[in-house]
């Protein structure tokens, strides 16, 4: 009977290690592809008939390296607006004298609302809306901010909700220090981890944003995602995997010192 | 404890939830400059309530708080100098206990020669030498509380609220800490309301006791005042042991009495041929030998007895009533054995 479990056991122990293999190859092959890709002349009939090139990467950095700053420039942006807005609209409310009452309950759901809402229509409902400001690029910016604040507010409300914040806030101000007094140099500090681990969310989710930018961007004003697509869209699959290598080159290294730096924080 | 009126209370209610129970009920309080006053109560009484309202953590629905002639309920609680002792301590996570001590010093711009003085005198006080570069999770309950109060303490607050500073604390540490609180508080001057549900830590600290029940105050005296000559039914049944005999008044010669079957006591009450309640403390109840007589010594059957070390507590039948009290005797009392007990009549409590 015991060796019969064994056996089960081990199937099921083989299959399970199967399916890792398998989804792992299902996620990596294309990339894989997509780099191999890269470096082909001609990806025809078979992908290298025209032989090996660089000349991909120079035609992205040359039709699209504008790219490369805008979306620096707006994930960061996102980044530094999301951890102050997130963080004092997060203290605000779990600090409010009954912060589990119908009003507060409302006003959280209204503040995570764009989670619900497709990115689609949140570009479109900003187009419609912004339509005079989207020359400026601006309306890029406010699309993004609003599609990743409710990750940061979730991670604080939860971090502000679990330890006796509450209790710490009020004995600052008991202390005499004023909302702001007690917001920097008493709640912050304590929150910093959760509050890196949501600036690493908000930046992984902003640098990847497609749905909204593509209602939004101009030729001259694009994220990096929008510019793969173009790239792909109208252009040849060879720079378009060229794009995506250089964006992966990009993405991977961040993501994963971003990760090792919060594991640090955390310890 | 001086004579001139610090706080008072008038006429505070609150009322959380629509339709709800008020929490508080038309409270109204004096309390004397360097008064310690022990707010007392079981949980969900509205003590906490009452202290966070004056401390600026809760709004009023209703009424004033004043400190000296100031009406300070529209004042947010950074501005009423007043200090706030939580039951978990609330120490600052990222700051080592020096820090913690000198936040409510920086922020009252006091100069760095000063700070460092203050803190330092602090530390020795509350005997936090040794760990004051230490971070609270560093640190144990008793210690943690200590910081607790040295924080507070080194703001020289006008007032001092405490919310059950030493429940989660064990018990032994607990009761050396309010012997500590005690002297300390007496020692600084400062006007103190403090909060706790446990009797034997407000009877330890109070120059007065409130006693607090849903909502309102039951009675306000001096520990002593609280024991010996509680006002309300609920007081005496909340405050220590009890008797309850049930007696019944009774009209002779013009006079009335209370009719407890083993004797009759003098009643000047507004009840009139009617069952009245008459409370006993089980310490005014004491074991006889078989031979003495007085019209104050009865007989008891013992129901149980239990042997509890320095003491017996005994449970007996006196003439239909059920009397519990301790004795010291080392005789072993069985159950069904006939006992002779004396009851101290001036010290019956007759509501």
């Amino acid at each position: 009977m015991i060796k019969q479990y064994d056996i089960v056991g081990a199937i099921f122990k083989f299959f399970t290690f199967l399916l890792i293999i398998i989804t792992s190859l299902f996620l990596i092959v294309p990339i894989i592809f997509s780099i191999i890709g890269s470096f082909s002349g001609y990806w025809g009939k078979t992908m290298f008939s025209e032989g090996l090139t660089l000349r991909w990467y120079s035609d992205v950095f040359k039709y699209y390296g504008h790219t490369i700053g805008l979306t620096l420039l707006i994930t960061s942006i996102t980044v530094v607006t999301n951890i102050l807005l997130g963080s004092m609209t997060a203290y605000k409310l779990t600090m409010s004298k009954n912060p589990n009452s119908r009003f507060i309950k409302f006003v959280e759901e209204v503040l995570t609302l764009p989670t619900a809402i497709p990115g689609i229509a949140i570009g479109l409902a900003l187009a419609q809306a912004y339509g005079s400001l989207r020359s400026s690029g601006i309306l890029i910016l406010f699309g993004h901010i609003i599609f990743t604040y409710p990750l940061m507010f979730r991670t604080i409300t939860g971090t502000l909700r679990t330890k006796n914040f509450k209790a710490i806030d009020e004995c600052a101000a008991s202390l005499g220090a004023g909302p702001m007094y007690r917001f920097f140099k008493v709640i912050f500090p304590a929150i910093r981890v959760s509050v890196f681990s949501g600036a690493i969310n908000v930046f992984m989710m902003s640098l990847g944003e497609f749905n909204i930018t593509f209602f939004l961007y101009t030729p001259f004003l694009m994220t990096l995602p929008v510019g793969m697509y173009e790239s792909y869209a109208s252009l040849r699959i060879e720079m378009g995997s060229a794009f995506t290598t250089l964006f992966l080159a990009f993405a991977i290294p961040l993501t994963f010192i971003l990760n090792r730096l919060n594991k640090t924080k955390t310890k | 404890m001086k004579d001139k009126t610090h706080i008072i209370i008038k006429n505070i209610s609150k009322i959380f939830t629509k339709n709800g129970d008020p929490a508080l009920k038309d409270i109204n309080l004096e309390i004397k400059e360097g008064e310690i006053l022990v707010l007392l109560g079981s949980s969900g009484c509205g003590k906490s309530t009452l202290l966070r309202i004056i401390g600026g953590l809760e709004k009023k629905t209703t009424g004033e708080v004043f400190f000296y002639d100031q009406e300070i309920s529209k004042l947010p609680p950074e501005k009423r100098d007043a200090g706030f002792v939580f039951q978990n301590y609330a120490l600052f996570p990222t700051m080592t206990v020096r820090e913690n001590i000198t936040f409510g010093l920086k922020l009252r711009k006091k100069t760095k020669p000063e700070i460092k003085k203050k803190v330092n005198e602090l530390l020795k006080m509350m005997d936090l030498e040794e760990f004051a570069d230490r971070k609270p999770s560093q640190l144990s309950g008793g210690q943690q509380q200590r910081v607790a109060i040295a924080r507070v303490l080194a703001i020289e607050p006008k007032v001092l609220l405490m919310d059950e500073p030493l429940t989660a604390l064990d018990a032994k540490l607990k009761e050396h800490l309010r012997v500590e609180l005690a002297i300390l508080f007496r020692k600084l001057g400062i006007t103190t309301i403090y909060v706790t549900h446990d009797q034997a830590e407000a009877m330890a600290i109070a120059d007065r006791i409130a006693i607090m029940n849903k909502g309102v105050i039951e009675q306000i005296d001096t520990p002593e005042d609280i024991y010996t000559n509680p006002k309300t039914d609920f007081v005496v049944q909340f405050i220590g042991k009890i008797n309850c005999l049930n007696g019944l008044v009774v009209n002779k010669d013009g006079k009335k009495y209370i009719d407890l079957g083993f004797k009759r006591i003098p009643y000047d009450g507004q009840k009139e041929k009617d069952d009245i309640k008459v409370f006993l403390r089980p310490e005014d109840i004491a074991l006889v030998s078989d031979e003495k007589e007085s019209d104050c010594v009865i007989k008891a059957c013992i129901q149980q007895s239990v042997f509890l070390g320095a003491y017996c507590h005994i449970n007996a039948i006196a003439d239909g009533q059920s009397i519990s009290f301790d004795t010291t005797n080392t005789v072993k009392l069985k159950p069904g054995e006939i006992i002779k007990i004396e009851i101290d009549i001036n010290k019956l409590i007759i509501i």
